[in-house]
C-alpha cells in the first residue's frame, strides 16, 4: 500500500524529476517536528501549531503538495490534506468532513452586505455594478474541508482557531483517499484541456466514486465535447450521489432547467449570485428583472470567486433590453483585456454589435466541438463569408 | 457522436438559455431520469459552478488585480508576433494557436488568450479577417 505522502504526491501530479526534492522537503518538516502526542486530537493541534509557527499560512488556490511546500501554505483543501499527510506518515489515520457553505464570519458579513443591497438599490431605478468593488465575499456555496478527529470532533486548519464554524448546509465524512479525490477535482477545474480534464476526473473518481462534484464537472465537460454516452452516465451518477444543499440544487437547475431547483437554491442560499441572476433572467416582469440583475451584479462585484465579465457575457442580450444596448456594449468592452480569447465573449459582442471582427475573434477562440458546432450554425444562419 | 445528437443539444440558446418548460411529467419531485435531455448549459461559468474549495477564513485577502487576471505582455513577445505574422501566407494566415505554439517553441510561457490580447494591442485582426 502506498504511503500517505506518495499518494499526495501522485494526486498532485508532481513531475518525476521533482519527486525526490518534494520528499526531502517534506521529511525535513517531519524531522523538525517536536514529539507528537499519541492522542489524535492533541497530535493534530500540535502539527497545526508547528506549521503556523514555522511560517505556514492560508494561501488562496494552493492545494498541490509542490505548491503547499513552496508557498508554505494552502487553501482549505491544501492545508488539511497536508496536515493529514503528516499525520498519516506518523501512524495516524486521518479523516475528514466536507462541508458546504459553513456559516462563518465571512458568510455573516456577506449576509449583512446582501441585506444592505436589498435595502439600498432603488426598485424603480436600479443601477448595475460595472466594476469590482471589494471582492472578498463569495456569494456562492463552496465545499470546505475540515479534519474529523477522533470520531466527529472537527478541526479547522485554515485559521489559528481550532473549532470550525457551527452551521452549514450539508456535510459528509471522507477518508484520506476520498479527500485526495478533491485534489484531482481542483486540478481538473483548472485544466484548460478537455481530454486532460476528463482523465483527472476519472482518477478522482477511482479514489471516491461518490464525489458528486466530479460528476458535475464531467457533465459540463461532456456538454462541450459532445460525448453523449459519458454525459448521460455522469448525469445518472450525479443524481445518485448528490447531497441536499444549494450547491447541488443549483447544479440540478443548470442540468434540467427546472425552476423548482432554482427556487430551492434561493431558499437555502438567498445571496447566491448566480441563482439571483438566473431568476431575474426568467422573470417576465421587467421591474423585477431589472432589480434582480442589479442585485446580482452587486454580488458579483463583491465576490472573490465570481467573474463580473462572465455575468455580462451571459446575460448581455437581456441586459441590453432592460438597461439599453449601448450601455451594455460599453460595459462589455470594458472587460476586453480580461475576456479576450473567450469564445462566448466575442460571440456575444458580435450578436450585440454586428461587428464582424468580433465574429472573427470568436472563430479564433473556438476550443471545443460545441463551440465549433455553434459557430458553424451562426455562419450558416447569418450567411457570413 | 452524431449530428442528430448535436442538434438535440441545441435546444437552448448558447449563453444561459431559457429553462425547459415544465411538463406534466415533472409533477412531483423532479428526477434527472425524466429530464435527461432537458438541460441547460453554461459554458462561461464552467469554472465557477464547480469552484475549487476555498477556505472560509477572514485572513484571506483577494487582490483585485489578481481577480482581474491582468496580463503583462513583454515587448519581446509583441515583436515576435509581428515578425511571425509579417511572413505569413496571406491565403492561410496563422491562427492564434499556431502563433502560440511558435512562441512556446521559442521558450516563451504563453497561452492562446495572450496572443489574442497581443493582437488586440497591436491592432492586428484575427486570422479570418486579416486580409
Amino acid at each position: 500500500m502506498k504511503s500517505h505522502l506518495n499518494q499526495y504526491i501522485e494526486a498532485s501530479g508532481v513531475r518525476q524529476d521533482q519527486v525526490s526534492q518534494i520528499r526531502s522537503s517534506f521529511e525535513d518538516i517531519i524531522r523538525k517536528m517536536p514529539n507528537i502526542s499519541i492522542d489524535p486530537l492533541e497530535a493534530t493541534i500540535q502539527i497545526k501549531k508547528f506549521l503556523f509557527r514555522n511560517g505556514f499560512s492560508y494561501q488562496l488556490s494552493t492545494f498541490n503538495i509542490q505548491d503547499v511546500l513552496s508557498k508554505q501554505g494552502g487553501n482549505c483543501l491544501g492545508l488539511p490534506v497536508f496536515i493529514g499527510t503528516i499525520m498519516g506518515e506518523l501512524g495516524f489515520n486521518p479523516k475528514y468532513r466536507i462541508v458546504v457553505n459553513p456559516a462563518d464570519e465571512r458568510y455573516k458579513g456577506e449576509c449583512i452586505l446582501f441585506n444592505s443591497f436589498n435595502e439600498e438599490i432603488p426598485y424603480h431605478t436600479p443601477e448595475l455594478a460595472t466594476e469590482y468593488k471589494y471582492p472578498y465575499y463569495f456569494f456562492a456555496p463552496l465545499e470546505h474541508l475540515v479534519l474529523d478527529v477522533d470520531g466527529g470532533l472537527l478541526l479547522e486548519t485554515t485559521t489559528e482557531e481550532h473549532e470550525p464554524t457551527i452551521g452549514k448546509e450539508s456535510s459528509e465524512q471522507l477518508s484520506f483517499e476520498e479527500a485526495l479525490s478533491c485534489i484531482y477535482k481542483d486540478r481538473a477545474v483548472n485544466s484548460k484541456d478537455n481530454q486532460e480534464r476528463r482523465s483527472l476526473i476519472q482518477k478522482g473518481l477511482e479514489l471516491w466514486k461518490n464525489n458528486s462534484q466530479l460528476y458535475s464537472l464531467l457533465i459540463r465537460n461532456e456538454l462541450l465535447t459532445l460525448d453523449d454516452k459519458i454525459y448521460e452516465e455522469a448525469l445518472r451518477d450525479y443524481d445518485r450521489t448528490r447531497r441536499n444543499d444549494s450547491l447541488h440544487s443549483f447544479d440540478l437547475f443548470c442540468f434540467t432547467g427546472d425552476k423548482r431547483f432554482l427556487e430551492e437554491t434561493l431558499r437555502r442560499y438567498p445571496s447566491h449570485a448566480q441563482a439571483i441572476a438566473a431568476d431575474a433572467n426568467l422573470s417576465q416582469d421587467s421591474n423585477e428583472a431589472r432589480f434582480g440583475f442589479a442585485l446580482a451584479s452587486q454580488c458579483y462585484a463583491n465576490s472573490a470567486i465570481l467573474d463580473l465579465g462572465n455575468f455580462y457575457t451571459m446575460y448581455a442580450e437581456r441586459l441590453a433590453q432592460l438597461f439599453g444596448k449601448e450601455r451594455i456594449v460599453s460595459v462589455l468592452r470594458s472587460f476586453y483585456d480580461e475576456k479576450v480569447g473567450d469564445f462566448n465573449y466575442h460571440l456575444t459582442l458580435y450578436k450585440l454589435t454586428g461587428d464582424l471582427n468580433q465574429f472573427g475573434e470568436a472563430e479564433e477562440a473556438i476550443e471545443t466541438p460545441y463551440d465549433q458546432d455553434l459557430f458553424e450554425e451562426y455562419l450558416k444562419i447569418n450567411k457570413i463569408k | 457522436m452524431t449530428t442528430k445528437k448535436i442538434k438535440k443539444r441545441r435546444f437552448f440558446s448558447p449563453n444561459y438559455p431559457k429553462p425547459y418548460p415544465s411538463s406534466p411529467q415533472q409533477v412531483g419531485k423532479p428526477t434527472l431520469s425524466l429530464q435527461l435531455k432537458h438541460y441547460q448549459r453554461d459554458i462561461t461559468d464552467l469554472q465557477l459552478l464547480v469552484s475549487p474549495p476555498i477556505a472560509n477564513t477572514s485572513e484571506a485577502v483577494v487582490s483585485i488585480d489578481l481577480k482581474r487576471k491582468s496580463r503583462e505582455l513583454s515587448d519581446n513577445v509583441l515583436s515576435e508576433i509581428i515578425y511571425f505574422i509579417r511572413d505569413e501566407n496571406h491565403t492561410t494566415p496563422y491562427t492564434d494557436s499556431q502563433i502560440c505554439n511558435h512562441l512556446k517553441g521559442l521558450g516563451y510561457k504563453i497561452i492562446r488568450d495572450d496572443v489574442a490580447l497581443a493582437r488586440h494591442k497591436l491592432g492586428i485582426a484575427s486570422s479570418s479577417r486579416r486580409y
